[in-house]
């Protein structure tokens, strides 16, 4: 029965997902991809939700209200040969009050490693001969910061170096790469008990520039521009606590609108289940939560039925309280 | 610069030349599915089947059987692309040249593999080492022989010839300098031509004519007569003869003049004076049938009907059978024989016999889903779309793969994210068994250009399943 269930969410994903229009294929894909396991379990709709270590890379303006320092990492098991791995650390920053009894400015600091990789890429000639192997690997380094003039709002900007590598490819078998630099904006509203909103502007200004001299006997430079991407979304946690519900809506300068979905139930606070729909898409994932070394841990799983005669997206993630 | 061009096309041929050659060799050609390359360089006829040249090495289609046969790792064949070719009966002569980074000049530069010859239509071949001081930038682009005399276009090696079948060999000018290249355009030989005994040699600085097979010379250059050629850069020469008429062709390119120009040059009184068409036009090659000429040319397949009084442009190569295309408008080579006309682009070789309203197209590729190959492949991979199969503009990549009978396919491409990029076909009848191809752009479906990165694609055969494949997008 649960078998059926699951094939028939899948049906019904690939169906509203095959609806949406042929808009990929611009820079950073693996930068719209939920890349931890909570978000991604819950639709990929984390932009109001300030918890965890990889909130700030949803919403940099979130970091303030971080419960505590946190330690993130990631591995997410996809098909295709592809990899998205991440590792990063937030701290809120919560100065004690002065003499002069006035309010100290709470702020917040997020470092974090965000990884994408694709192997075993077959390299062919004109004729279909086979040449080399090659892969590609795509690496993207956040450092944010925030601050909250007051205990409800708080403002954060994310800085963001990309860098793009392909192995084997150039002269004498060197790489080609290519880096670039994105900022991030984020703006967070806790507007009464468990109802948050928050929403950030990605991606702006970033870009990556490629020279292919060393590949190509005319080789040019060109520069392709990631999508600058708005997000909105709120959460609510209801009064008795148990349930999270949240909502992103994402809009971007050269894709569709994108919906995101997703909710959590918690079970006595060491245990939570969790499904949403990330853009036409069905997801799941459960997380337990522990004492590991002293510290509070909680590790997440997420599932996400992909495309026909895929095998689905498991995602890993282990977070540590400090 | 002028050499340039043609070293260029040496070396766009020669980019689908594997980094390694098997490590074996055959004795004689072996059965294969279509040319060994898809560059294809040179046609010419030799007894019973069609020799063609390409950028992965030599093969033969027999005319009778029409089956191709790959000579690409037979016993003491020059490895690398064909850059010349001359066959009469059973003796057939090839060069070869390949690519090769000279760290002391810090850039990648061609160089001749050397020459071979076969006087059993194929069976067995003698190989020579490439003449002349050094191999690089020295490669052979025409050959011909003159009462047994052989005589190669070389750049870099001037005009060279053989008295004793290959032994020896001579590096010579066609003129009455001592033979310099860097002194002289006339030393830098592009093609010959065996016209009734009559050799006919194109150079950088012009077309040079000797009736005593070598000894004495007459150059024709774009300032030297009333009526000249349109340019002192002769890539190729040919002769059309009927019952009435002889007419001397040469594809005659802009050299150094300020006047000069592209076109197609022909005369009729032996080079006293010419008349030029296809002004503009790079012709490559020329291929006469009868009454008909044929030039192969940077911008397509063109036709005269009536000695190139007039001439038109043939449709652009789609196979009547699968909707294979040429992605290509550059064709390097041609022949032509009672009305059927084969063409060699930088993108297969193209048939046709009823004047181009259909065509037949040939390539080379590997086949899908036999043992140590998968379901699909792309290929050129990495592909680029501002480079590789250009047509009208666009670039495309191949997605290989093989339907087992007959159904219907659909083909998508995918980001890493698994975001749809572009719907390639859907539900698209292909009977079976048999191999096929979709094409991509490298455009989403709003026209945007893909970036740069990894794609994936899907191939759904119905009835037998979706396979997978990826694809490398490098601009």
């Amino acid at each position: 029965m649960i078998k059926r269930m699951i094939l028939g969410a899948m049906l019904l994903g690939n169906a509203a997902w095959c609806a949406v229009g042929a808009d990929g294929g611009y820079a950073g894909a693996f930068l719209r991809m939920g890349f931890e396991a909570r978000s991604k379990s819950l639709g990929d709709a984390f932009v109001a939700v300030p918890e965890g270590a990889g909130a700030g890379v949803y919403n940099p303006g979130a970091l303030p209200q971080l419960s505590g320092p946190q330690l993130m990492m990631s591995l997410s098991f996809l098909p295709l040969d592809r990899s998205l791995d991440f590792v990063g650390f937030a701290l809120p920053i919560r100065p004690q009050s002065g003499n002069s009894g006035a309010r100290p400015l709470n702020a917040g600091l997020m470092v974090g490693w965000l990884h994408a990789g694709v192997d075993h890429i077959d390299g062919r000639d004109f004729a279909g001969n086979r040449t080399q192997e090659l892969s590609n690997s795509e690496h993207a380094f956040f450092m944010g910061f925030a601050v909250a003039p007051s205990e409800r709002l708080s403002f954060g900007v994310s800085g963001k170096i990309l860098y793009n590598r392909i192995p084997d490819i150039a002269e004498e078998g060197g790489a080609l790469t290519s880096r670039g630099l994105g900022i991030d904006f984020g703006v967070f509203f806790r507007a009464m008990s468990g109802l948050t909103f928050g929403a950030a502007v990605k991606n702006n200004m970033a870009k990556y520039t490629w020279n292919t001299d060393k590949v190509y006997e005319r080789g040019t430079s060109t520069t392709y521009a990631l999508p600058r991407t708005l997000r909105v979304g709120a959460a609510w946690r209801i009064p008795q606590q148990w349930l999270l519900v949240v909502a992103d809506v994402e809009s971007s300068d050269k894709q569709n609108p994108r919906y995101h979905f997703g909710a959590e139930a918690t079970l006595h606070r060491l245990a939570a289940v969790r499904l949403g729909l990330d853009h036409g898409k069905p997801t799941f994932g459960f997380g337990v939560r522990s004492r590991l070394f002293g510290k509070q841990a909680e590790l997440n799983y997420a599932f996400v039925p992909t495309l026909e005669a895929l095998s689905p997206d498991h995602v890993f993630s282990w977070t540590i309280d400090f | 610069m002028l050499p340039r061009i043609f070293l260029l096309l040496i070396f766009v041929c020669s980019l689908a030349f594997g980094k390694t050659i098997g490590g074996y060799t055959l004795h004689s050609g072996q059965p294969s599915t279509g040319p060994v390359g898809n560059g294809i360089t040179d046609l010419v006829s030799g007894r019973n089947c069609l020799w063609i040249g390409s950028g992965e090495g030599l093969s033969r289609l027999r005319l009778d059987t029409h089956q191709f046969e790959s000579f690409q790792h037979v016993e003491n064949m020059p490895r690398g692309s064909i850059s010349a070719l001359f066959a009469k009966g059973d003796t057939v002569w090839v060069a070869a040249a390949a690519d090769s980074f000279i760290r002391a000049v810090g850039e990648t530069l061609p160089y001749g593999t050397g020459l071979a010859v076969s006087t059993d239509n194929g069976a067995t071949w003698t190989q020579f080492k490439q003449p002349g001081v050094t191999p690089v930038q020295n490669l052979c682009y025409d050959l011909t022989i003159v009462d047994g005399v052989v005589w190669g276009a070389c750049f870099g090696g001037g005009l060279i010839r053989s008295d004793d079948w290959g032994k020896t060999w001579k590096n010579t000018a066609p003129d009455t300098f001592v033979f310099d290249p860097a002194a002289y355009l006339n030393h830098r030989v592009f093609s010959v031509l065996n016209a009734d005994g009559v050799l006919w040699v194109g150079t950088a600085g012009g077309v040079n004519k000797s009736t005593d097979n070598g000894r004495t010379w007459t150059n024709f250059n774009a300032r030297n007569q009333q009526n000249p050629i349109s340019g002192d850069f002769v890539v190729a020469l040919a002769q059309q003869k009927t019952e009435d008429r002889n007419i001397i062709w040469a594809a005659t390119w802009r050299a150094e003049g300020q006047k000069e120009y592209y076109g197609l040059s022909k005369t009729e009184d032996g080079g006293a004076s010419w008349k030029v068409c296809l002004k503009d036009i790079k012709v490559q090659n020329i291929a006469a049938d009868g009454a008909v000429v044929y030039a192969a040319t940077h911008e397509g397949l063109y036709k005269s009907p009536d000695f190139g009084e007039t001439w038109y442009r043939l449709s652009d190569p789609v196979d009547a059978v699968t909707g294979e295309r040429v992605y290509a408008q550059e064709y390097y080579s041609c022949y032509a024989h009672d009305g059927q006309v084969w063409a060699g682009s930088a993108d297969g070789l193209a048939y046709t016999a009823d004047n181009g309203y259909t065509w037949k197209i040939f390539r080379a590729f590997r086949p899908t889903g036999v043992a140590g190959e998968p379901r699909t492949y792309a290929y050129p991979n990495p592909f680029s779309p501002k480079r590789h199969n250009q047509l009208y503009g666009e670039g495309y990549v191949r997605m290989q793969y093989r339907v087992q009978k007959d159904t219907y396919v659909t083909v998508k491409i995918y980001d890493f994210a698994l975001d749809l990029v572009a719907t390639v076909c859907e539900h698209k009848f292909r009977p079976g068994p048999g191999d096929y191809a979709e094409v991509w752009d490298g455009r989403n479906e709003y026209r945007d250009e893909a970036a740069n990165g990894v794609y994936f694609y899907s191939v759904t055969v119905e009835g037998e399943g979706t396979f997978w494949g990826k694809i490398l997008l490098v601009n």
